[in-house]
């Protein structure tokens, strides 16, 4: 086995029981700091897959940005309960349908990724880092997609203020 | 092992000496320390008094619209950085493709303004 | 040994910084002793009491660590370390001269960038876990504060990146004929902002502002855990002003000397306008703090940027006249700033 792929199962391992431990653990804020860790993880294994503008860009947006954002979120709540979540149950009377979408989401990964033909190496290909060739693309092939991107990040602006005013 | 393995390696390696590192530098300070600690010491830091209230309570909407513009301009950053490597070989299009994604972004940023989103409490 | 060579590195750079580090809380301490007509420490190893930094962490060391009761104690404990690993990692994209250099990533600047976010989280981190509202309240406050100043920072690099079109530290070194001080002024003006403000030191210290918020996040932190956080500050002051340095100030060029000695003298310039600037401008209240981040600094850190593209983009030999446009608008705004404020 090369170190790739003992890093890459040993990431997984990480990644995994981190994301279980977010969905079980009743304290909400454990669930964000672990939220951080396997965020982190994830950018390990983009590293992994030779793609270190996208791990620095996790790192960016999910482990700084987002975490700063959820920790608001949960700051908003009015919570009449101790932080650590004692005496909460984990789940509430949506546990089927949620059940349900989950399941169907699952099935949904499992009939895209199954069939899928993949180009199985045990080493990642050696590539120059491709921040020049990632921007040519992004730039030329797929302008449209990146300026929708704009227009919808405009509006999740535009409704989180309006949202946030009507609390005020 | 190629160039960018060395490369992670070393980020790796950095990372666990500072781990390690900060890791002696506690230990150095439990051998070194007294420890007697009793219940006052371990009150929350007040004004004397029994802190009356925990820590958890409802804060303002407002850190949050903060976290989201902040989130929304640094996705923008994070494509300004490819963009800037980019740019020259494409001329004018480029220029105008960033300036347009620049733009819709702005307004957003005009719109918080105007609402007095960005003001402090 | 060519396994254990990166931990060597690590460990002697972590040390050298370290070495530096003291000098800096010396020259502090000197600093703004003089500023406001004191002596600063003058007894602890006789000589203008260069030992008082190490009595300082000797007396870090021997403080009793106390993990407040309704502390939750795990987080408390981790917090530190989210900010200081972040920060040695970071010293291993930073090179030197062209010669002296740990690694050259490709991505070096966006690498520095991305992990200077966890600052903000190690601050949130420890301020919820110490179970106080002084300390979740200063958290709250350097989080939104440490947010709003990464947007200016990060538009302020993208500038250079922009002119040197790669994202490696050494290939924008490289690419300084002209030092990016004199290309991009509203961009080294808005990085030097912003970077004190990252750095959460004196006039924009109000997350840990003592006489308001007792210390803000770090308020149940004592001994060395409270020192690590100082640490990681220090750590973060030396990877940004080498920063400022190498995408600015032409890194390690220069006449007759070596680069070596030219990194380090634009360096310690650096870190005298900083400790200057800490103790002769006065703390910003909240407001002037976001307007000044959102209204001003985030604008200008934008027009720079349209220019410096406008103008690579149609100008063929674009230098001059970026020069010379940037500083007219940098004029032009700063005296109807003035005007205004008047």
């Amino acid at each position: 086995m090369s170190g790739q792929l003992l890093a890459f199962w040993a990431l997984s391992f990480v990644i995994l029981s981190g994301a279980l431990y977010i969905v079980t653990t009743k304290n909400i804020m454990h669930a964000v700091f672990m939220h951080l860790l396997t965020m982190s993880m994830i950018a390990a294994i983009y590293g992994l897959l030779h793609a270190d503008f996208m791990a620095a860009m996790q790192v960016l947006i999910y482990a700084g940005a987002v975490t700063a954002m959820v920790v608001f979120a949960l700051m908003l709540t009015k919570s009449q309960s101790r932080p650590d979540g004692a005496g909460m149950a984990v789940d509430n009377q949506q546990r089927g349908a949620s059940f349900l979408t989950a399941a169907g989401f699952l099935a949904v990964v499992i009939y895209v990724l199954v069939p899928q033909k993949w180009a199985v190496k045990e080493t990642a290909p050696i590539v120059k880092s491709d921040v020049a060739a990632m921007g040519a693309i992004i730039f030329k092939s797929y302008i449209l997609p990146f300026e929708i991107i704009s227009v919808i990040l405009l509006a999740a602006l535009i409704g989180v203020i309006v949202l946030a005013r009507k609390e005020d | 092992m190629n160039a960018a393995m060395t490369n992670y390696y070393y980020v790796v390696a950095f990372a666990i000496v500072g781990g390690v590192f900060g890791g002696l530098l506690l230990t150095v300070a439990r051998i070194m320390r007294p420890n007697k600690v009793n219940k006052t010491k371990l009150e929350a830091y007040e004004c004397g008094m029994e802190p009356f209230e925990g820590n958890w309570t409802q804060y303002s909407a407002r850190f949050y619209v903060f976290a989201l513009v902040f989130l929304i301009f640094d996705v923008e950053i994070a494509f300004l950085y490819p963009w800037g490597t980019v740019f020259r070989d494409f001329g004018v299009t480029s220029l105008i493709e960033m300036f347009v994604f620049i733009g819709v972004l702005l307004l957003g940023l005009v719109y918080a303004w105007k609402k007095g989103v960005l003001k402090w409490l | 040994m060519a396994i254990a060579r990166p931990f060597l590195i690590a460990l002697a750079l972590v040390i050298f910084v370290l070495s530096n580090i003291v000098f800096f809380m010396w020259a502090e301490f000197k600093i703004s002793g003089r500023v406001a007509d004191r002596l600063g420490p003058m007894e602890t190893g006789r000589f203008h009491g260069w030992a008082q930094p190490l009595a300082d962490i000797l007396k870090f060391l021997n403080k009793e660590d106390i993990i407040p009761a309704n502390a939750d104690k795990l987080i408390f404990r981790v917090a530190p370390f989210v900010g200081f690993i972040p920060v040695v990692m970071v010293l291993a994209a930073i090179p030197y001269t062209n010669k002296i250099f740990v690694r050259d990533f490709d991505i070096a600047v966006f690498f520095v960038i991305a992990l200077s976010s966890f600052t903000f989280v190690s601050m949130v981190m420890g301020g919820w876990a110490s179970g106080n509202k002084y300390s979740l309240l200063g958290a709250f406050r350097a989080a939104g504060m440490l947010l709003s100043y990464e947007l200016p920072l990060g538009l302020a690099i993208a500038g250079v990146v922009m002119l040197s079109a790669t994202l490696s530290l050494i290939g924008i070194v490289q690419h300084q004929t002209v030092w990016n001080i004199v290309l991009q002024p509203i961009g080294f003006l808005v990085f030097m902002v912003a970077m004190q403000a990252e750095l959460q030191r004196s006039p924009f210290d109000l997350a840990v502002a003592e006489s308001e918020l007792v210390a803000g996040y770090s308020v149940e932190y004592s001994g060395m855990r409270y020192a690590m956080f100082q640490l990681g500050e220090f750590f973060g002051l030396w990877a940004l002003a080498s920063m400022a340095v190498l995408l600015f100030l032409g890194g390690w060029h220069g006449p007759y000397l070596p680069g070596i000695v030219w990194f380090f003298i634009k360096f310690y310039g650096i870190f005298l306008f900083l400790a200057f600037s800490r103790v002769s401008v006065p703390r910003v209240r909240p407001d002037q703090l976001m307007d000044l981040g959102w209204k001003i600094l985030l604008p200008s850190a934008l027009v720079n940027i349209v220019i410096t593209a406008t103008l690579i983009v149609l100008v063929p030999h674009y230098q001059l006249p970026l020069a010379i446009s940037e500083f007219a608008i940098l004029i032009g705004a700063l005296y109807l700033m003035r005007r205004v404020l008047k």
